[in-house]
């Protein structure tokens, strides 16, 4: 018995481990924390090794443990957020979205980083299943627990932002005004 | 569709498929028009060039990021060190947190700044009894009294025999250890009987972390847990666990005088 069990554990962990990166990369960046990302994700695989008998094998495994992770992250989000943040963050995301913005070529990672950061966390969650984990958006609204529609406007929201923030780190860092001054010279 | 490429507004309308464009979502069809469109349109192409690169710019700087060394190690030894007949602490703990999340949030949202400041003192001692008590999984037997006297550390180990000479014989002490829950440390005993499950739990206060001038002690219900609080001018102190409200403040007007006595007499490391 507990040597089929032992065998069982081995399966989850051929199956699990390979995306344990993928899930904390997208946990430190989903909530902005890395001790919290860590909490998160032991838990992550805790969960999906008590609920891997009703994993069924050949089924995505990837996009089975994004959804425990965003569901975990849904639970301990309610603890550790006041949601008016959130909240708050929406209005403003409607107030700044009206104009389109250039994208600076000498934007470093950090500026990417920091500007996502700047996200609202439900636009940022979408953006980064999509653009950096590559998933397709059924599977998105799969993980999500949302329609595809509202994972096609949070997508478009949240890059619009994204965009935003970017030319604006990118000013206050002068990276525009010295391509201007250079062309203008 | 040829409404894309010849209608009034094409580039607004275009621009609101081209996230879906980029990402290969759109039905063949409108994908076909998008595409025309760009193919006679310099500014659309340019600011889909654009998205593209922020695209590609995005998930090149994310992906640089990568877990810990020794995280790995860390979830393996978790899963393997994880037993069955544990899962319903693991159940309880879970459950623990969602009540906690709708605790804490009811009472940030109604609370004056007074309450809120208690429930976050409370807090500040339950999750380290959800994380510490319920959530890990110790190996058995307990350790032995030795060891726990070296895992207290110097300061605290002669804590042990003043708490454990005020909870009842019947109650085993299960572990008496320094712990660290989100880089705030704990010095935390626990006690079980049965199904009963106590921790007494003392950390150095933070900035602006005390009760007011009433002395005493504190007790709040969250959920399944009873927990009653105390301080000294330098620590606050919490008798935490899944007894009735009255045996909790029992429990805690037991163990709470003599701990506190033993921080004051402390008071100086």
């Amino acid at each position: 018995m507990a040597r089929v069990a032992a065998q069982r554990l081995t399966e989850f962990e051929s199956a699990a481990l390979p995306h344990l990166t993928d899930l904390y990369r997208t946990a430190t960046r989903v909530l902005g924390d890395t001790t919290r990302a860590e909490d998160v994700v032991q838990e992550v695989f805790l969960q999906a090794w008590k609920s891997f008998h009703r994993f069924e094998q050949g089924t995505n495994c990837r996009a089975w443990l994004f959804k425990i992770l965003f569901n975990t992250i849904h639970h301990y989000r309610r603890k550790w957020f006041n949601l008016r943040f959130i909240r708050d963050g929406e209005e403003a995301l409607e107030q700044t979205a009206a104009a389109p913005a250039p994208i600076p070529e000498k934007i470093t990672d950090r500026q990417i980083l920091d500007a996502l950061d700047q996200v609202p966390p439900d636009f940022r969650s979408v953006v980064m299943l999509a653009d950096v984990e590559e998933f397709a958006y059924k599977e998105i609204a799969g993980i999500l627990e949302i329609p595809i529609g509202t994972v096609m406007s949070r997508l478009s929201r949240g890059r619009k932002l994204l965009r935003e923030r970017l030319a604006g780190t990118a000013r206050s860092y002068g990276i525009g005004a010295s391509e201007q001054e250079g062309k203008s010279a | 569709m040829n409404m894309l490429q010849f209608g009034d507004g094409a580039c607004e309308k275009v621009r609101r498929y081209l996230d879906s464009y980029l990402d290969s979502e759109l039905l063949v069809e409108t994908n076909h028009e998008v595409l025309r469109h760009l193919e006679g349109c310099a500014a659309c192409s340019r600011e889909l060039e654009s998205r593209a690169f922020l695209k590609s710019r995005l998930r090149q700087a994310v992906m640089l990021g990568s877990a810990p060394p020794g995280f790995e190690a860390s979830v393996i030894a978790t899963l393997r060190g994880y037993q069955p007949d544990r899962r319903r602490n693991w159940m309880l703990a879970i459950a623990a947190i969602v009540l906690l999340s709708i605790g804490t949030w009811s009472i940030q949202r109604q609370g004056t700044s007074g309450s809120e400041l208690l429930a976050s003192i409370m807090q500040t001692g339950l999750d380290d009894h959800v994380h510490c008590a319920l959530q890990r999984s110790y190996a058995e037997p307990p350790p032995s009294l030795p060891q726990m006297e070296s895992d207290m550390g110097p300061v605290f180990r002669e804590m042990i025999p003043v708490v454990r000479g005020k909870v009842p014989a019947e109650y085993r002490l299960e572990q008496a250890h320094l712990c660290t829950y989100k880089t705030r440390q704990y010095t935390h005993m626990i006690f079980r009987n049965d199904s009963a499950l106590i921790s007494v739990i003392v950390t150095r206060k933070g900035a602006g972390e005390s009760f007011g001038r009433k002395a005493g002690l504190r007790q709040s219900d969250q959920g399944q847990f009873a927990i009653a609080a105390t301080e000294t001018p330098d620590y606050l102190v919490f008798v935490i666990s899944n007894l009735s409200s009255k045996q909790n403040l029992q429990m805690a007007a037991n163990v709470t005088p003599d701990v506190a006595s033993y921080l004051k007499s402390h008071s100086g490391v």
